[in-house]
Order: structure tokens, then C-alpha cells, then sequence
């Protein structure tokens, strides 16, 4: 499948712009680790048009300086949105991406065709802290992120010592994904403003996430009013990397039967 | 040179087999293992060796901040140096220093560091210091702040210091509207301000810029990288416009006396492996959060750290040569610091004689030897001229 790698500008900012694929548009939100079209995007291609921009901070994208809050990065996304002229996205967000949509849709879920959180960080769930990612090294974050450890894309995406060509980017979305989410990668607030999200939202969640389990997925279902919750088998934090085509089979669904029913 | 005494007042009681059970001296490392029957005679030696270094004639005695950890046991340096205040005659009280970004309200700081000018009728010298990776976990603060949370504090501190309040401050990490501290501090415009560091070329770049005392931190790594750091600092300066002075420089080393240098190695080198192989275990992560240095910093501080930690250090030679450390009679420390000093440049000598869990006995001695044979023979090297001349254009 083929995507456009852009970069526009919204509001002084510079954003890299991943775009492929034809149809309603899919707006994504990516994680810490995975900031690149991967197969997900193409299944998600065949039949969305699916626009990922990469977050202030990360590599290609500027304006980290400006955010301090989810809150921030909220507005930059309302802006960026706006400058696309995106009618009724589907929203979908993995991990901190995730974490991000569900502030989004808290404060505007009437714009969004459907929700989509994978992963999610973001809420507090009492008695099951997020694992502190930040005191990890290499092979413990693999451990924490994947359920099959030592894949090569768990290396891939984790390597023990990044490549020479990488070491900048990762070092960027290591530091710019503190910036929200260090020690606790959560919105104390979060939870009790879900009743908020009024579109239908799809929970996917892998059932080996070591960073947050499935029972964050489940406190986010039962929080909001429209969800359903899917569990990918034999899958850790990350199921658009380590099990692309079940977590692409699942959202597919739900958003066919989605379009059915209305 | 002048001579300064430095301490970290290490946990001298960790067991034996503490590399091989526990990963980290810090943050995680388990409370249970200090004890407090054990720790109040040992805060009190400590204490009592800084007040000897007063009586030896150190110009002036140093304490530090870190936090949750067996490496230092100072979460507060300032109550060290108030400990300190009125036990000592002469010597400068050094804090270096308080660990500015960890501090919802840096007034605090200026106002204890006021304190305790003016009752020591202005012995303090103010480090100020983004702390080590470490204690961001420790006090929960965000370490891509740490850079702009130092600075803003700093400024803060200085401005309460020199300009008459109330006034308002409105900072982005900082806001009050009444800034107004009482006391004011003793000397004039300020206590002076070193800043301790570790090679970071952002801190140098903005000390040389300060005007401030760059203080290359004794904490292992081998003179080569340090002497770098030092030559480094200097260029700074000179960018700056200005050549710096040798007290400029400041030059933390781990140094041990003995009478002769078989002796000193055989009482200094269990000690020595107790600090490197315990005190300094931190797994990378911990001292490394992201954005607690630059990113070009962090590159080449990760590839320094590699090549330059103790952990790596397997034999006595190996810290000979690297220089970690100055060990021997009182003739071949002074050989070795005049050397050291004439590469260097650095005309402050902030030595560190606890190493480790170094016997209470042993440190004392070391010192004694230190400032009767060595520190008279040293005086004269790198000693700046009087600053009338440099101050009067």
C-alpha cells in the first residue's frame, strides 16, 4: 500500500503527516515506541482513509516546547483537524495515542463517527498501578510491552542499544512521551469525565499488556456508555505491532457492523 | 590552590553480598537496610571529621543533596551545614548544592541559605545543581522539566537575594506575588555560587556565561574525561570574553594519606571497591531520564557512561591509571595533585577523604597527613593574583 510522508503546517508547528487509503477518514494516534506505517495501516487502508500525524516532539514533528498537558496536545490535534477539514473521523489511539483520544473525546466526541482505544493509558485504575516504564531497561521494557519478548520486532522496536541511525528519534519519543506520561501515565481525572464520550467506542485490548492490564480496558468500557471491549489473545501493549491482523479484523468489524446499524 | 573538604557521608554498613542481591544503591534500594542505632554515631563522625577539616585549616568544608539512596546520606544539605554553622570557626560552609528542580518553592532555599549567611556572618558558598537522574524518580518530578525548572529557580534565587521585595515572580514554573525574604543574606550581592557538574557542555556553557565556579564533581570517572570537562569550561570562559581563574575551577577528587603508598593502598582499596561495586550501582535507567540532559548530551553521556563507570573497574591498576583516584605517601599525592593541577588549571581542591566505609580512624589520619605535608606544599600552585587588578577595569 502506498502513503503520502507530508508535512504541514498547522499554527507555526510543524506536523509529519502519514496518509493512505480511501473512504471516512481514520484519524490515529500513536504510541511511544511505533511512530511509523506498519502493516496495521495498510489493513486499516483497504478501506479507511487513514490519516496518522506524528505527535509535537516526535521525530519530523515540532512544537514540543508549547506542550505541557494531554490538554495541549488536545487542542493542537482540535487545530489539526481543522486545518485537514476532517468531517466525522473515526478516532483511534494505541497506548499514550490512546490515552490521547479518550481526552479528545471527553471534550468532543460529537465530531467523532466512532472511538477506538487500544491499549489505552490514561485512567486510574485503584489497585492496579501502570508499570513504571521509565525505570525499565531495554529487555524489561520488552518484557513489560510485548507478549512474545524476544520477537525481532520486539527488538526492532526496543533495541539494547538503538542503531545509529534511530538513537535520536527514540531518545525524542522517550523524552517527549515523559512529558505526559512519567511515573504515572494517567489523568487522575479522566475516568470520571468518560460518561462524556457519547459516540459508539470499541476497547481493544492485548491480554499480556504488562504496562496496563486488561482490567484498564475493562474500567474504561464500563465508564463509557457505548463501548464494547475485545481481547487479543497472546498479545502484550502493543496489538497493532505484535498482532496486526486480529486487532485490524476486530476494528473492521466493528466499524462494518457500525455502519449497518445506522 | 585552596582547599576544600568534601564529604558524601555514605551508608557504611551495607552487606557483603549487597552487589550481587540488590541492582540499585538508590531509589529502590530497600530502607530496611539502614539503621538508625548505627546511623546516629555515624551522622556524628561525619560530622566530626568536617569539623577537624575546619581545625586543619580547609578553607572550607562541603556537603551535598541526594535523596533515598546508601551513596549519600544528606537528603538535606542545609541542616548538615546548619550542624555545621556553629561548630566550625572559619571554614566556608559549601552546599553543593541543593537540587533546585526538585522544589515547588525555590524561596525556601534562598531563605535557608540566607539563614545561615547571615549567621555564620557569610561563610556560605550556594552550589545550585540539577541533581542526578535519580532524584526525579525519588520526588516525582517530570525530568524533561529539569533543565527549565533549574534555571527558573536559579533566577528566582538570585533576584530574592539582591533585589529589595515584596516583588511578584511569574515564571512558567513558577508563581508568587510576594517574593520578599527576610533574612537577606550576608554577603554582598550573594553568597558566592558554585555549580557542581558532570560534564554537561549546556552547564558549562551557562556558568562560564554566570561567571560562576565550575566544580568538576569527584564522582568516578577517570581524570582523562575530566580533565576534557575542565578544558572544556575554559573554552567557555574565553567565548565568554573573559580568561577564567584558576578558583574557578574547582576539582573534586577521592584522595587517601598514608605513610608510605603500599600502606595507603592496603587501608584505602577494600573501601575504594565498597563505593564503586555498592554505592554506585544504579541501573541505567535510573540516572538517565529522559530529557534530564539534552539530547546530544545524553548521546555522548551514554557512551561515556559505558566507558568511563567503575562497575567496569576489576582491578587497582586499572584506577591508578585512570586516575579515579589519588592514593599514597603525602610525596606521591603531591606529586600526583601538582601534576593534576598544572594540566588542569583548577585552583580549588575539593577533596573527598570517606570514601566508601573508610574507618572513622583512617579518614582522620589521611586528612591530618593531607593538610600537614601535602596542602603547605601545594599552596603556591595555580594561586591566582589578587582580584583588585582583574576587578578595576
Amino acid at each position: 500500500m502506498t502513503y503520502q510522508d507530508q508535512i504541514i503546517s498547522v499554527r507555526g508547528r510543524q506536523v509529519r503527516l502519514l496518509r493512505g487509503g480511501k473512504g471516512q477518514p481514520l484519524l490515529y494516534f500513536h504510541d511511544a515506541w511505533s511512530y511509523m506505517w506498519q502493516p496495521i495501516h495498510d489493513h486499516l487502508a483497504a478501506r479507511y482513509d487513514v490519516v496518522f500525524p506524528i505527535h509535537p516532539g516526535f521525530e519530523g514533528s515540532t512544537g514540543f516546547e508549547e506542550m505541557d498537558r494531554m490538554e495541549d496536545l488536545v487542542f493542537h490535534y482540535l487545530d489539526v483537524l481543522e486545518a485537514l477539514h476532517l468531517e466525522q473521523p473515526i478516532l483511534m489511539g494505541v497506548s499514550l495515542g490512546g490515552w490521547l483520544a479518550a481526552e479528545f473525546a471527553v471534550r468532543s466526541s460529537a465530531m467523532l463517527r466512532a472511538l477506538i482505544l487500544v491499549d489505552a493509558l490514561g485512567i486510574r485504575v485503584p489497585g492496579v498501578p501502570a508499570t513504571d516504564l521509565f525505570r525499565l531497561d531495554a529487555a524489561q521494557m520488552r518484557a513489560a510491552i510485548f507478549a512474545d519478548p524476544s520477537s525481532a520486532l520486539a527488538h526492532e522496536l526496543v533495541p539494547d542499544s538503538p542503531p545509529q541511525g534511530s538513537i535520536e528519534a527514540m531518545l525524542k519519543a522517550r523524552q517527549s512521551f515523559a512529558r505526559f506520561a512519567w511515573q504515572f501515565p494517567d489523568n487522575p481525572k479522566l475516568a470520571s469525565y468518560l460518561y462524556r464520550v457519547k459516540c459508539p467506542t470499541l476497547v481493544v485490548w492485548g491480554e499480556a499488556d504488562g504496562v496496563v492490564p486488561v482490567s484498564h480496558g475493562q474500567a474504561y468500557q464500563m465508564k463509557i456508555s457505548d463501548a464494547a471491549l475485545a481481547v487479543v489473545s497472546h498479545c502484550g501493549h502493543l496489538p497493532q505491532v505484535e498482532s496486526p491482523e486480529p486487532l485490524a479484523a476486530t476494528v473492521l468489524n466493528y466499524l462494518e457492523h457500525l455502519a449497518d446499524g445506522s | 590552590m585552596r582547599f576544600y573538604c568534601f564529604h558524601l557521608m555514605p551508608w557504611a554498613y551495607l552487606p557483603e553480598d549487597f552487589a550481587q542481591r540488590y541492582d540499585s544503591a538508590w531509589v529502590t534500594c530497600p530502607n530496611s537496610l539502614y539503621d538508625a542505632e548505627l546511623g546516629h554515631p555515624l551522622y556524628n563522625r561525619y560530622l566530626d571529621e568536617l569539623e577537624l577539616a575546619d581545625q586543619l585549616g580547609f578553607e572550607g568544608v562541603c556537603v551535598n543533596e541526594h535523596h533515598q539512596n546508601a551513596y549519600g546520606n544528606m537528603p538535606s544539605p542545609n541542616i548538615m551545614a546548619a550542624c555545621l554553622a556553629r561548630r566550625t570557626q572559619h571554614a566556608k560552609l559549601a552546599i553543593l548544592g541543593n537540587v533546585l528542580p526538585l522544589y515547588d518553592h525555590p524561596q525556601r532555599v534562598a531563605e535557608e541559605l540566607a539563614m545561615l549567611d547571615v549567621i555564620t556572618k557569610g561563610r556560605v558558598i550556594s552550589g545550585m545543581v540539577v541533581g542526578t537522574g535519580m532524584e526525579y524518580f525519588s520526588y516525582n518530578i517530570n525530568p524533561s522539566y529539569a533543565r527549565e525548572r533549574f534555571h527558573e529557580a536559579h533566577d528566582l534565587i538570585v533576584k530574592a537575594w539582591t533585589t529589595d521585595g515584596p516583588f511578584a515572580w511569574e515564571g512558567k514554573h513558577y508563581r508568587f506575588r510576594y517574593i520578599n525574604l527576610w533574612p537577606k543574606p550576608y554577603q554582598k550581592p550573594h553568597p558566592p555560587i558554585w555549580i557542581p557538574g558532570s560534564g554537561s557542555p549546556e552547564t558549562m556553557e551557562w556558568v562560564a556565561q554566570q561567571r560562576y565556579t565550575y566544580m568538576v564533581l569527584p564522582t568516578l570517572a577517570p581524570f582523562e574525561l575530566r580533565r576534557q570537562s575542565a578544558a572544556y569550561f575554559r573554552q567557555c570562559c574565553e567565548k565568554a570574553g573573559y580568561s577564567a581563574r584558576h578558583e574557578q575551577i574547582g576539582w573534586g577528587i577521592g584522595i587517601y594519606v598514608a605513610e608510605s603508598d603500599a600502606q595507603a593502598r592496603r587501608e584505602y582499596e577494600p573501601h575504594f571497591w565498597y563505593y564503586a561495586r555498592n554505592l554506585l550501582k544504579t541501573p541505567a535507567p535510573l540516572s538517565l531520564p529522559p530529557g534530564h540532559t539534552s539530547l546530544p548530551t545524553t548521546i555522548s553521556m551514554a557512551e561515556r557512561r559505558q566507558r568511563s563507570r567503575p562497575g567496569g573497574l576489576s582491578t587497582w591498576e586499572e584506577v591508578e591509571k585512570g586516575g579515579y583516584v589519588v592514593v599514597g605517601s603525602p610525596e606521591t599525592v603531591r606529586q600526583r595533585l601538582e601534576e593534576y593541577a598544572k594540566r588542569v588549571g583548577f585552583g580549588l581542591l575539593v577533596a573527598n577523604f570517606s570514601v566508601g566505609n573508610v574507618p572513622s580512624e583512617l579518614t582522620r589520619r589521611s586528612m591530618t597527613l593531607f593538610a600537614q605535608e601535602v596542602m603547605p606544599k601545594l599552596r603556591h600552585v595555580n594561586a591566582d593574583a589578587p582580584l583588585g587588578d582583574a576587578a578595576s577595569h
